[in-house]
C-alpha cells in the first residue's frame, strides 16, 4: 500500500519561503512536528537555526494543534528566519492525524536526500546535523542517530547504543530523533500509525525487515524533553503491555542474526 | 537401595514383623528403585533423627501420615484416580509400582468427571499448541509455586485442570499475538487446502446445538451452519441445550462452546462420552477469556471447526482435527419478522427503512451513512469517544452496547441480529472496530452483516482471509485514519465510485454458488473423515 492513499488528507501549505538560488546538492531537510507545543517551539527551532551545518531546509508540520497557537507561532518564527534556510515551509493537517502521518507529510515535501526528524518539544546541539550527515555519508548508513540527553522533568542519559536487530526485537532503545535517508523512508513505506503509540519502534522494525542499517554516533547531541505530566507508572505499564502485543502481532518472526 | 532394604531386617524385629503386607510393600518399592531416600530424609529431618530406615519408615508410618516418598508422587491423587479401575488397598507407592503408570498420577483438579486418559490427551494437545508455554503459565500464575519457590505441580497439568476452570490466565498475550501474526504472515499458497472431495459422502444425521440463553448472534451462526450442511444434501437439524442428551444425534456439533457449555442446561453437556465424538464450531478470538473458557472442551473434542483461518493453524499444530469454515452466505432481502416492525430500534430508523423488506440497493440510495453494532470494550470506547464529533455530522446508527455480560441477549435483544441485518441493508457503510488492539477477521460483522446486506465494510486492519480481500471486498484503515476513509467514500466522487465497486465485488462473492458448494463439500468431507462410527461410540 502506498504511503498516500486516495483518502489521505493533503497537508495544507500555509507558509513557504525559498531562497532564490540553486538548491544545494548537500541540502538536508529538517522535519519538525508540532502538536500543542507552542511553548517549546522557539527553543526547538532556535536550536535548528544554530546548527553548524549550513544547507538546511526546514519543514514544520502542525498536526492540527487545538490547545494553543502552535500554528501561528510556527508561521511567525518562520517569517523571521527565512534567511537561515534554503527553504522554510509550514504545513498543517486538516484533522489531527498522529505523529506518523505528520512525519510522512514532511517527508513527502522534503527535497533533501536525508531528513532529520525532531518533535517540537526537543532540541539539538549545534554540531548534531553536521555530525550525523558526515557519519551517514562516510559510513554509508541508511540512517544515523546519536545518544540523547534527557532534560526537563528528569535528567539522565538516553539508552541509544549500537544498532542490533536482535536487541531491537525485544526492546526499542533508539529514539527516532535522527537523520533518515528519504529513500529508506520510501522503501519501508513511511511511518505507520500505531493506535497506542510506538510508531518510532514500528519504523525501526520495518528497517530491520527491509535490511536497512542505521549507524550509531556515540556523541550526546540530541536533547529529549521529559514531561512531568506524563502518565502514571501503572498506566504506562498497561500501555506498554498493549504495545508489546501489537508489536508481537506485526513482527512475529525473530530477526535473523547477521 | 537393596542395602537399605536388607538393613530393614536389622531393626526392631517386633515392629517389622507386625504385618507381612508391609514387608512385601517394602520389597516391591525397594526393587523398583523409585523411593528417593536422600530426598525423603531431607524433607523429613525427624526420620533421620529417629534412626529408622527411611523406606521402612515410609511404609510403616510415613504413608499414613501423608509423607511424600519421592518428589511429585501425590498419593491421595493416585488413590482417587485408581478408585474406579483398581482400588488401592495397600501402600500407594507399592500399588503404583505394581499397577500404575505416570498418567495415573495426573491431577484431575476441577475436571473430576473425566478419565485420566482424557486428561492426558487434553494435556498432550495443550502442550503442542504454539500459544502454550509452561514457563509462561507459571509466570502468569506465580501463586501455584509453593512458598519456597519450589514447584511441585506440573504446570501443564495444572493449566488444564485448574487454570482454565478457575479462569486463570493461561496464555501469554504477546505469545498469542506472535502466533496469530505468524499465521497471518503465511502465504495462502503454502497453506493446507481443504481436502478435495471426490465423492460427496452422506453423513449420519447431524445435530447442530446452540445455547438459547446465549448471544443472539450465535443462533444465527448456528442456523447458517445448518444451511451449509444442507447445501450438500445432509440431514442437519438445529437443536439446543434442552434437547435430550441420551438420544442425541449421531453427529453432534456444538456451536460457540465458550458459551454453550457454560450456561444453564448446557453445563450438563460437557461430558467425556459426548465430547469425544463431538465437533465444536469455535468462534472466539484467542486473546479473550471466552476462548480460554472453551479450551477444556476443545481439548477433549473429536474435532474443531473454527471460523478464523489463523486460529485453525493453532489447533492443527496440536494435532486436533481442524477445519476452517465460514458458513455459506447468500443474498437476503428480508431480515425482520413481522413483529420486529414494532421493535424500538426499527421505529427510530429513517421512515423508508421502517418496512419488512430490505432489497439490495446501491450505496448512494441508502439513507444511513454509517452503522455499527458491537458491545463495549476499552478500545471501542476510546474510538467512539475520540470521534464522536465526526460521527455527529453523519446519519449514523451506532449501536454500541454497554451490557453486564456479552453472553446475555434476551427479550428485545433477541431480535438484535435481525435488526443488525436490516440496518445494514439500509446503510452505505458498515463499520468494524475490533474489540481490542488484536486484529481479527470478524466474519459475522464483515461478511454476514456487511457484505450480505450490501453495506460497504470499513474495518480496522484484519488478518488476511482466503476469500475476502481488503481494497476489493471490504476496506481497511487504522482507527485513527478511518475517518479520512469514511469522508472520502461519502463525500467525494472518486470515493462514492469506489464504494459502489466494493459493494459490487462483495455482492459477487455472496452470489457465487460455486464457493458455497465447495465450502459445503469441504465441511461434509471433514466430518465424514473424522466422525466416530456410531458402533464405536
Amino acid at each position: 500500500m502506498s504511503i498516500e492513499k486516495p483518502w489521505t488528507p493533503r497537508a495544507e501549505l500555509v507558509f513557504e519561503a525559498v531562497q532564490n538560488t540553486k538548491p544545494p546538492a548537500d541540502l538536508i531537510s529538517v522535519c519538525v512536528t508540532v502538536f500543542n507545543y507552542e511553548e517549546f517551539l522557539p527553543d526547538c527551532l532556535g536550536s535548528i537555526a544554530a546548527q553548524t551545518y549550513k544547507n538546511l531546509e526546514l519543514i514544520i508540520v502542525d498536526d492540527k494543534s487545538a490547545r494553543d497557537n502552535s500554528l501561528a507561532a510556527a508561521i511567525a518564527w518562520a517569517e523571521q528566519n527565512t534567511a537561515r534556510f534554503h527553504r522554510v515551509c509550514v504545513l498543517t493537517h486538516p484533522r489531527n492525524q498522529g505523529p506518523a502521518a505528520a512525519r510522512n507529510s514532511a517527508f513527502l515535501r522534503a527535497t533533501g536526500e536525508a531528513v532529520f526528524i525532531i518533535d517540537a518539544d526537543n532540541e539539538v546541539y549545534p554540531r548534531c546535523i553536521a555530525r550525523l550527515a558526515a557519519a551517514m555519508q562516510d559510513g554509508d548508513f541508511d540512517a544515523t542517530y546519536t545518544q540523547l540527553e534527557h532534560f526537563g522533568d528528569e535528567r539522565k542519559i538516553g539508552s541509544a547504543d549500537l544498532w542490533d536487530p536482535m536487541v531491537m526485537a525485544y526492546e526499542n532503545y533508539v529514539d527516532v530523533m535522527g537523520l533518515i535517508k528519504k529513500s529508506a523512508w520510501e522503501q519501508v513505506n513511511g511511518f505507520s500509525h500505531i493506535e497506542e503509540g510506538w510508531e518510532d519502534y514500528d519504523f525501526w522494525l520495518k528497517f530491520i525487515d527491509a535490511g536497512l542499517v542505521p549507524g550509531y554516533v556515540p556523541e550526546i547531541l540530541c536533547r529529549y524533553r521529559v514531561h512531568g505530566k506524563s502518565r502514571t507508572r501503572t498506566d504506562a505499564h498497561a500501555a506498554h503491555e498493549k504495545l508489546r502485543v501489537i508489536m508481537a502481532y506485526r513482527y512475529p518472526f525473530e530477526p535473523v542474526a547477521p | 537401595m537393596l542395602d537399605n532394604t536388607s538393613s530393614l531386617f536389622g531393626i526392631d524385629a517386633q515392629v517389622a514383623g507386625q504385618t507381612t503386607v508391609d514387608e512385601e510393600d517394602v520389597m516391591i518399592i525397594a526393587a523398583s528403585g523409585l523411593f528417593d531416600e536422600a530426598w525423603y530424609i531431607k524433607e523429613n529431618p525427624d526420620v533421620a533423627r529417629s534412626g529408622l530406615n527411611p523406606l521402612f519408615h515410609y511404609v510403616r508410618f510415613g504413608a499414613s501420615e501423608g509423607r511424600v516418598p519421592l518428589k511429585g508422587f501425590n498419593a491421595a491423587r493416585y488413590v482417587a484416580n485408581m478408585e474406579q479401575r483398581n482400588p488401592v488397598t495397600r501402600n500407594p507407592l507399592a500399588h503404583f509400582v505394581l499397577h500404575g503408570g505416570p498418567d495415573d498420577l495426573l491431577s484431575k483438579g476441577l475436571l473430576t468427571g473425566f478419565s485420566t486418559a482424557a486428561i492426558k490427551m487434553a494435556m498432550d494437545r495443550l502442550n503442542a499448541m504454539p500459544i502454550f508455554k509452561a514457563d509462561e503459565y507459571i509466570a502468569l500464575n506465580e501463586d501455584i509455586k509453593t512458598r519456597g519457590g519450589h514447584l511441585d505441580v506440573d504446570p501443564l497439568n495444572h493449566a488444564l485442570v485448574y487454570g482454565f476452570p478457575e479462569g486463570r490466565s493461561v496464555f501469554l498475550q504477546t505469545t498469542v499475538a506472535r502466533v496469530m501474526g505468524a499465521a497471518g504472515a503465511m502465504a495462502f499458497a503454502t497453506r493446507p487446502e481443504p481436502r478435495s472431495t471426490k465423492r460427496l459422502p452422506q453423513l449420519p444425521p447431524v445435530g447442530v446445538y446452540y445455547n438459547t440463553e446465549g448471544n443472539a448472534f450465535i443462533r444465527e451462526i448456528a442456523e447458517d451452519f445448518v444451511a451449509t450442511l444442507r447445501e450438500s444434501g445432509q440431514d442437519a437439524m438445529l437443536l439446543d441445550q434442552t434437547a435430550p442428551k441420551d438420544s442425541r444425534r449421531p453427529v453432534c456439533v456444538f456451536v460457540a462452546p465458550h458459551e454453550f457449555f457454560h450456561i444453564g442446561d448446557g453445563r450438563h453437556w460437557g461430558r467425556e462420552d459426548i465430547l469425544k465424538t463431538a465437533f465444536l464450531f469455535t468462534t472466539e478470538q484467542p486473546q479473550t477469556m471466552w476462548f480460554d473458557r472453551a479450551m477444556p472442551y476443545i481439548l477433549m473434542a473429536r474435532g474443531i471447526i473454527d471460523i478464523a483461518w489463523q486460529v485453525t493453524s493453532i489447533f492443527r499444530e496440536a494435532d486436533i482435527p481442524t477445519l476452517f469454515l465460514n458458513p455459506n452466505i447468500r443474498p437476503c432481502d428480508r431480515w425482520l419478522h413481522d413483529e420486529d416492525l414494532q421493535h424500538p430500534l426499527i421505529r427510530v430508523l429513517p421512515k423508508p427503512a421502517q418496512v419488512l423488506e430490505a432489497p439490495m440497493a446501491p450505496c448512494a440510495a441508502r439513507p444511513i451513512d454509517i452503522s455499527f453494532f458491537g458491545t463495549e470494550s476499552e478500545h471501542r470506547e476510546k474510538f467512539f469517544t475520540k470521534n464522536a464529533p465526526f460521527f455527529a455530522d453523519y446519519n449514523s446508527f451506532l449501536y454500541y452496547r454497554k451490557v453486564e455480560s456479552p453472553l446475555v441477549a434476551k427479550g428485545a435483544h433477541a431480535a438484535l441480529s435481525r435488526v443488525a441485518g436490516h440496518v445494514g441493508a439500509y446503510s452505505k457503510i458498515a463499520l468494524n472496530i475490533h474489540r481490542d488492539s488484536n486484529g481479527f477477521f470478524e466474519w459475522h460483522r464483515i461478511a454476514k452483516l456487511g457484505m450480505v446486506t450490501g453495506a460497504v465494510v470499513v474495518s480496522e486492519p484484519c488478518p488476511p482471509h482466503p476469500v475476502f480481500k481488503p481494497g476489493t471486498h471490504y476496506l481497511e484503515e487504522s482507527g485513527r485514519h478511518i475517518l479520512n476513509l469514511i469522508e472520502w467514500l461519502l463525500k467525494t466522487e472518486d470515493g462514492r465510485r469506489h464504494a459502489q465497486s466494493v459493494q459490487d465485488n462483495a455482492n459477487a462473492v455472496v452470489r457465487n454458488r460455486d464457493i458455497a458448494v465447495r465450502n459445503s463439500h469441504a465441511l461434509a468431507a471433514f466430518i465424514h473423515e473424522h466422525a466416530v462410527p456410531p458402533d464405536e461410540h
